[in-house]
This record gives structure tokens, sequence and C-alpha cells, in this order.
């Protein structure tokens, strides 16, 4: 059946196809799903007869996860997927309370995941957020991710995005409370014919607010992005500072890398930055390396693990090893 | 107050010469297209053309994006205006009314010190042109387009509508089924131009819309820099450009294609632009966008041989009620193409500037080098900048690097200003100027003035 | 010249008191010198005489031969004839070093200048202040180096001849060229009808500029004055002794 996703807010030439993806999908029916694992917190679990998200996936049963965040805590959600899952997870976190919280996905066969996580933030609450989706390779995933930040509220997103040769993945931040800072950073990797479809949107609605979003990807063989990113500075938001950063890695001659990093200003005194880098790995780099007595392989393993740093600083030792080991099957 | 008002009065481009024309058409027919043709006495494959486009037109629907086009109501703009005059060489004889407005705005003069011909359109139709004696004999060719249909047929049909198919988009359509007046462009191959040549579109009847065309062909080894002004005094009625450009510049070749673009506040700019380039040669576009009610401007080049480049640097500058949706779009399509965009933007007193790009690096595009930049500044909290950059990548062998910031003037700039005794209106003008720069600097003196000018123009607007 | 009476400053930002007290005098001739830790509120006084809005006067007042200026804006206290070299001059693109001048001078004056006679000045102030005659089609202080912007600095004193000259060298970072230089430029500068303030951290700018005055800025208010013993003074115990 063929689906139109991830739709733009911001549009522009339809030849350009950078609007919406066309997905052509078989989605199997959902069972009952039970196994997931939650520690940390307390937590309430049931299942919802609607699912929505910003993707525009819609279905009659979704198992739902509702969780309050009241003492500092880490947080751990794992699930593993059979076959196909459709979750939806809040999370409130109350003022003042720091915690670290991650939400894990794996799964040994190949399933679709449509996911949406919808977290709200208190008054100066802290707050990291790491998605890890190791799902099977030709797995197709579908995350939507949303947050709301109030008065000086941190939130760092971090989705580590790797399996799956579908993936459409929505972020849609708002900053409604001053001083509020919400960063994302995302990396991902697609090999073959993969396909990647993102659309991650920040909008910046009160004074002395921050806003980022940081993705570096990795494009092998035939693979095919897309990439929407907007800053959206909206009347009110003055002396804020919202900036976006793409760099995409290009490790074959035949994929398909397309960008449209946006940035949209109703409002005078906001610095607002984007900026965009295509190519092939630094040359200088890897001669440094080389020169060191790596092979070029082991340099160009290494640069890119490094550079998948920057959404693992926050993140569990043993993940950290196993998103690791991933990585490097994958390069 | 005062200070507002005298400025107005004395806006050079709000003279409004008396409509002397002598024929005038409205609204968009068969008949009237077949009158148009009639009265340029062209050959019947034009025509042909013609009316192939205004089927076109009307079956073609808006663009889904961008600013609203609904104000358009094509009924009421005069689609043809015959100024009362005929194409004349010499500047004495063009009819007062005429040259009055052109000799206030500056035109003669300026040919007489820094170019090497002039063309100047009055409403419809080309008035004069001139070119230096020894560029005609060297074999460059610079007249008005009906003229180039009639005399240069080979050339004329060789390159016309090659780079700008006819279906490219609605109000392309609309251009070929009204085109008149423009210029044709031709330097043989070698030939390197050492001052200027510069047309002049001034639109005088209200409610008019002007459809010129302009055809540049620079051959192989040849040089070239053009400069396009336009300007239309203020009226209540909607007036529509719908004009086109199409350019081709020969390999190792060079073309300079600069534009300052005073439209008065009630116009609709939907002007389209194409460059293809070939081996080795380069085209370099320089925009400066200051008038119009909407503008919708995105000049393409198609870099087509290995080692052409594509240099942009544009600035505009959007006010009260303006909405100037303006950009580029670039295909890489060999290997070792460039492309260099430097572009700024100024929103003020709820103006709206929308920076748009498509950039296309095609696989081909080997060893290619991109850098863009992009700066936009607010002046305040009821304007809109937005930057929407699409970019296409299907090659690895590249660098490429794009980058864009928004902001306001730095309060630690006008401070320091301020401490060198500037008050702060003064000091904001001097920056906005310093933005402007690297913009203002690539056009020769006058229009370098006159670019100040108006950005001085633009920001007295809020005083009082 | 210049008279400070009790002169209280709050950041506009936050509100934060900086300035609690501070009284000065700076009479025709005469070299002042400001020095104090960190945080003292150095940076602020410069600030402060020159009207920037990130500082608000909360009591007491500022007054140039004679007349009290509070109320009057940055240009106008310009135009007076007071100067501020910045400790990290700003960055202005498109604006020639040339062009700048130009219309600083005619600003200050309130004449238009004499574009013959300016231009002849101004290349001879350059060869002075060892500054290459291209450094006037350049972008004021785009890419220049920490030397290169005081020498602008330097360049726009001498050419704009103010009455009183503030120098917030406060950076701690100072490199010896750049040292040299504003110590030139203060030497070249210098007579008996101007004067000048300096505030410093280091004492190696006051090497050679003959009598000056020393005052001590701790918490926002004077502590110490007294003449060059007191600068060396600090140069080698630092300010502990004062900072009770």
């Amino acid at each position: 059946m063929e689906y139109i996703l991830n739709k733009s807010i911001t549009r522009t030439t339809e030849h350009s196809k950078i609007n919406d993806i066309h997905l052509d999908l078989d989605i199997p029916s959902i069972n009952g799903f039970k196994n997931f694992k939650v520690s940390g917190v307390d937590y309430k679990e049931y299942d919802s007869n609607s699912f929505e998200s910003r993707i525009g996936l819609s279905f009659d049963k979704s198992h739902n996860i509702d969780i309050e965040v009241i003492k500092d805590n880490n947080i751990l959600i794992s699930y593993d997927i059979d076959d196909i899952l459709v979750d939806n997870v809040n999370i409130k976190v109350l003022d003042n309370i720091n915690t670290n919280i991650t939400i894990k996905y794996t799964s040994l066969k190949d399933i679709y995941h449509i996911s949406k996580v919808n977290i709200e933030l208190g008054k100066n609450s802290k707050v990291v957020l790491n998605y890890v989706s190791l799902i099977s390779k030709n797995s197709k995933s579908f995350i939507a991710l949303e947050n709301s930040l109030l008065d000086n509220s941190n939130l760092e997103t971090n989705l580590i995005d790797l399996g799956g040769n579908i993936k459409v993945n929505n972020y849609y931040s708002n900053l409604t409370g001053e001083k509020a800072i919400s960063t994302f950073n995302n990396i991902y990797i697609v090999s073959d014919n993969d396909i990647i479809d993102m659309n991650y949107y920040t909008s910046i609605l009160k004074p002395k607010a921050e806003g980022y979003i940081n993705v570096s990807g990795i494009l092998k063989d035939k693979s095919h992005k897309s990439f929407k990113g907007t800053i959206d500075f909206v009347k009110g938001s003055t002396k804020s500072i919202g900036k976006e950063l793409e760099r995409v890695t290009l490790l074959s001659e035949d994929s398909i890398s397309k960008s449209m990093p946006i940035l949209l200003c109703g409002e005078e005194d906001v610095v607002g930055a984007h900026g965009v880098s295509t190519g092939k790995i630094d040359k200088e780099k890897l001669f440094y390396m080389m020169s060191r007595g790596m092979s070029k392989k082991e340099a160009e393993k290494l640069i890119i693990k490094s550079e998948a740093n920057i959404a693992l600083k926050n993140i569990d030792e043993d993940l950290y090893n196993e998103v690791i080991n991933k990585i490097d099957l994958y390069i | 107050m005062a200070k507002t008002q005298v400025s107005i009065d004395t806006n050079i481009y709000n003279i409004k010469a008396k409509d002397e024309s002598i024929l005038k058409t409205y609204g968009l027919t068969e008949k009237v297209v077949k009158e148009i043709s009639k009265l340029k006495d062209e050959p019947s494959w034009i025509l042909d053309i013609r009316l192939k486009a205004l089927k076109l037109f009307y079956e073609m629907d808006n663009p889904t994006w961008g600013p609203d086009l609904k104000l358009l109501d094509i009924e009421r703009i005069a689609t043809y205006v015959k100024p009362n005059s005929n194409m004349e060489r010499n500047w004495e004889d063009i009819p007062t009314e005429i040259k009055t407005t052109f000799d206030r705005l500056g035109i003669p003069e300026a040919e007489k010190k820094s170019l090497s011909g002039v063309g100047a359109q009055f409403d419809s139709e080309m008035v004069y042109h001139n070119l230096e004696e020894e560029l005609s004999k060297k074999g460059v060719i610079y007249t008005n387009f009906d003229e180039a249909i009639h005399k240069y047929p080979e050339l004329f049909k060789k390159y016309f509508m090659k780079a700008v198919p006819i279906n490219d988009h609605k109000y392309i359509a609309l251009h070929y089924a009204l085109f008149s007046g423009g210029s044709f462009i031709y330097i043989p191959k070698g030939v390197k131009l050492d001052m200027p040549l510069q047309s002049y579109f001034r639109l005088n009847a209200p409610g008019a819309g002007q459809f010129e065309h302009t055809l540049i062909i620079v051959e192989d080894d040849a040089s070239l820099e053009f400069i396009e002004g336009c300007s239309a005094p203020g009226y209540n009625e909607l007036n529509l450009h719908a004009g086109c450009v199409e350019l081709f510049v020969g390999e190792n070749a060079y073309l300079r294609f600069s534009t300052i673009e005073n439209w008065s506040r009630n116009m609709l700019n939907l002007n389209t632009k194409k460059c293809i380039v070939s081996k080795g040669g380069k085209i370099e576009w320089i925009t400066g966008s200051f008038g119009s009610k909407i503008s919708m401007l995105y000049p393409l080049s198609i870099l087509n041989g290995e080692g052409a480049t594509c240099e942009y640097t544009g600035i505009s500058f959007a006010g009260n009620g303006q909405n100037l949706d303006t950009g580029l779009k670039v295909i890489l399509n060999a290997p070792k193409t460039n492309l260099f965009v430097n572009s700024k933007s100024i929103s003020k007193d709820g103006g709206i500037c929308t920076f748009r790009s498509n950039v296309d690096v095609k696989p081909n595009a080997s060893k290619a080098n991109l850098a863009l930049s992009c700066e936009s500044l607010m002046l305040d909290s009821i304007s809109r900048s937005d930057t929407i950059p699409f970019n296409d990548i299907r090659c690895d062998d590249i660098t490429f690097s794009h980058e864009a910031t928004i902001g306001k003037i730095s309060d630690d700039m006008i401070f320091y200003l301020m401490s060198r005794g500037l008050d702060e209106e003064e000091a904001k003008a001097l920056i906005v100027r310093g933005f402007a720069e690297p913009i203002s600097k690539s056009f020769p003196i006058e229009y370098a003035v006159e670019m100040n000018r108006l950005i001085n123009l633009e920001l007295e607007g809020t005083i009082g | 010249m210049l008279k400070i009476h009790n002169l209280h400053t709050k950041a506009q930002d936050d509100g934060t008191p900086i300035l609690k007290g501070l009284d000065l005098n700076i009479g025709k001739g005469e070299i002042h010198v400001i020095m104090g830790p960190n945080g003292s509120g150095k940076s602020t006084l410069a600030n402060t005489i020159f009207a920037n809005p990130r500082y608000i006067i909360t009591d007491g007042t500022i007054s140039f031969e004679g007349e009290n200026i509070n109320d009057l804006d940055t240009p106008k206290r310009a135009k007076l004839g007071m100067f501020m070299s910045f400790q990290t001059p700003v960055e202005l693109p498109g604006i020639t070093v040339a062009n700048f001048l130009k219309t600083a001078k005619t600003n200050i004056t309130g004449e238009k200048v004499n574009l013959y006679s300016f231009a002849k000045e101004t290349s001879e102030l350059m060869e002075k202040l060892n500054i290459s005659k291209d450094a006037l089609e350049r972008d004021l202080n785009v890419g220049f180096s920490g030397g290169e912007k005081k020498k602008m600095e330097m360049l726009q004193l001498l050419t704009l001849n103010p009455k009183l000259a503030i120098l917030d060298e406060t950076d701690s970072g100072l490199d010896v060229d750049a040292i040299k230089i504003v110590r030139d430029g203060i030497k070249m500068y210098k007579n008996s009808d101007n004067a000048v303030l300096i505030i410093t951290h280091s004492t190696k700018i006051l090497e050679d500029l003959g009598d000056y005055y020393v005052h001590v800025l701790v918490n926002g208010k004077i502590v110490k004055s007294g003449d060059s013993s007191l600068a060396l003074e600090i140069d080698k115990f630092g300010y502990k002794d004062y900072l009770s």
C-alpha cells in the first residue's frame, strides 16, 4: 500500500521530492506485545486503541507506557521486537529533576517498528534521553520523538539509529519555556539500497532559549538519504540561539544525499546558524592516521566512530560498546 | 516625518511620464496575441509559438509554494503598450516625455562615461539602442529583439528558447505568449568587451505588463559584462513583470550579468533567467533586489562542461508590504565544476525575505567544489527572514559546504560607531551599507552610488 | 577635565551592581591609571563613561569640562571630545578603514573634511605608527591580528585627537607587540592640554610614560590612589593588601 509520510511544514518545488516521502509498505497486523522491560521508575502499561504520530501512520492498537519521573534516577526501557511493534512512551518529568533515560530496541528478525516518544520537562529539570535502535538490517522503522520544555529546563536527545533498510524519523521540539535548551544529536548509517528520511523541527517560542540539531551520518553503496531540519524562531523568542549542523560522509559514489536545512525567522534579536558539509572522509585526517601505522580501513573506522560520539556521550558503558560493535559491523 | 516625505517627493523613480502610448491591449486572448504579432510583422512560426504558449498558460497551475499569486488577474494587466516612439539610434530623436524620464534616471550620462552600449526600453518596446562603432565592426551584435528576428534569423533560431522551454512554468508560458522588446546580444569568438553593455527597462503605463526577452550569446573565449536596470513608478494598479533571460556562455568564455531591480511596490516580479555554461566558461550573477511587491527570482545555471563555474552574489532588501522570494538554482553536470554563492538579505518593517536555492550535483560532477553562504539581517521583530536551501548530491568526490546565519545588527558594532560620533541611525545605515558592500562594489560606480541611495531610502522608511 | 562623583552602576541585563561609589578627578595634562583584580569593574568604568547601554547609572554624576553628562548619549559624548580605545575592537565588514576614518572625523568635528589635507595627515600618521598604506582599503578590523587592531585604535586616537583618551587595556593576554603599540600611541598623543585614562592589568604599558596617577579599583570602588610607585608595588605584590 502507498503511503505519503513525514510531510514537511515548509514546502518547496515538487520535483525535489523532499516535501514528503512516498513508500510502498506491507504492514502486518498487530497482536499483543509483552516483550519489554522497564527499570528505575514506576510506570503504567496499557494497550491503547488509537495511535498517531507526526510521521503520518495511524493504527487502532498500540502498546503504551506512561511514566512520571518524580526523583533523580536512571531509567532503562528495553523492547525486543518479534514481528511488529507499535509503541507509545509518554514521559513527564517534574520540576527540578535530573534524570537519564535510555530506550532501547532490538530485534533478531526483520520487523516493523512504529514508535512515538513524547517527553515533557518541568521547570529546571535536566534530562538526557537516549533512543537506541539496534533492530535487524532489513527491518522498517518509523520513529517520532516529541518534546516540550518549560522554563530553564534542558533536554538532550540522542537518537542512535542503526539497522533497518527503511527508516523514517521525525523530531519535534517545542521550546515553550524561557531559557529552555533542547539538543538533538542523531547518528545513522545506511548502506545497500536503504532509504532514510528525516524531518527534524525545533520551534523556539520564548526568550533566551536554545535549540540545537546535530546530525552525523554515513552513506554507503546505493543508499538514499533525505534530511529536512528546521529551526523556527517564532516572534517572542528574543535573544535565543538556534543552530543546526549536518555532516554527511559519503563512502560510495552511488549514494544520494538530499538536504534541506531550513532557518525560519520572525524575531529580530536572535542568533541562527546552519551548516552542512558533505563529502568523503577528510583526506588530511586519513593521512595523519596512516602515517601513524594504521591501514586506510582502520583509519576510516576510527574516524567514523569518533564522529558517532556526538550522540554517545551520555550513554551507559555496556550499551556504548554494543553500539560501537554494531557500527563496526556496518562499516 | 518631514525627512521621509522629502525623500518620497524627490524619489526619481516615481516620475510618471504622461501616458502617450499609441496602442494598448488588455487581457489575454488569441485575438490580442495575434494583434501583437501582426504589429511586429513577425514570421508565422513565431505566432505559432505565441498561440501554443497561450494555451499552456491557461492549462498550468500556480506554484504550490512560495508567495501567494492570487492577486494577479491577467485580465486587468495591459499586455502590450506601444510607446509613442520608434526605435531610435540617436538619443536626441527620442520623444521628449520618454527622453526626460531616462535623462532623470541618468541613463545617457552613464553611457557617455562608462558603457559600450545602451538599450532603453519604455513599456513594451525598445526605444533606444546604441552600440560603439568599433564593436559593430568586430561583429558584436546588440540590437532589439524584433530586429534580431528579422535581421539574424539563423542565429536567432539556433538559440531562442533553448535555455528556457515553453512549459517551464505558468509564467513562462505567459511570457512566450506576450513577449515584446528586450535585447539580442551576440559576442563573436574571442572578442572581449572592456566596458559593459547596459539595458534599462522602464515600465511607465499604469497596469502594464512587461514581457521582455533578453538573449545573450557569448561565444568561445569571448567576454561580456551586461548590466540590467529596471524600474517603474508607483501606481495603485498591479504591474506584472514576466520577462525572460536566456544566456549562453561558450567554452572559456565569461559573462557577468548584473541586475539592479527597483520595481515599484505595486509590481509582481516573476522573471525567469537561465544560463547554460560550456567547458571552462564562467557565469557571474550580481543581483540587487529592492523593489516590487512580490518577487520570485531563481536564476538557473546549468554547468554543462568540465571546469564550468557559477558565481552568485546577491542582496535583497524587503520593506513594508514586500515579499521577496529569491535565490538560485544550479545544476552541476560535469567534472571540476564550481559554485560560489554569497547571498545577503535584509528585512524591515514587516517585509519578508526568503532565500530559496536548489543545488543539484549530478553523479558525473566529480571534483566539484561548492561553497554557499547566506546571511540575513533582521532589523525589527515584525519582519521575516526565511532560508530554505535544498541540495541533492549524487557524487561523492566533491567538496561541499553550506552556511547560513540570521541575526540582527550587533549591539557592539553600534556602540563602537556611536563612540566615534555617529548617532544610532547613522551607525545602522553604515553597517547595513557595509553588509551590502560585496554586491555594490561589483557594479560600476554610478550603480554602486545608486544602490547605496536605495539602501538609505529603504532605511529611512522608519524614521518619523 | 573629567570629574566622577559617587558613581554607582548596575548591569542592564540582570541588575547586578558593579560600581559602588566611585570618585575620580582627571585634570588637563594628566595621565591616570586604573588597576584592579578581575571583576572589580574596570571595563565597566570605561564603558559607563561612554554610555554603553549594557550599564545603567543608579547614582552619582559624571562631568566633562564642568558639564554633567549623565544624560548624554554616546555620540554626543564623543563629540564633546572623548575617545575610547576598545579592548577587542569589533570587525566592520564592508566598511573600509579609509571610509571609516573620514566618517568619524566628519561626525566628530561636525564639518566635512578637506579630502586632500585629511589624506596627507592620515598617511603621515600611518607612517609614524608603522601601518602599511594598503590597510586603508581593507575592511576595518576584519581578519586583523591583535596588534593590527590595536594600531587601528591608535590611528583613530591620533586622527580624531580628542581632549580625553580612555584606553581600555584590561585584556590580560596582551602581547608584547600590542603593548608597545599602545605605549607609542600614547606618547605621540599626549600633550599638556589633553588627558589620558588607562585601564589595565599590566604595568608594562606604563613604562616610559613619565608621571602618572594610579588608582586601585576593588569591588566597584577606588580603595587607594598614589603615583607610579603604587603601580610598581602592585606589580610586585599583587592586590592582596587591598582585597579586604
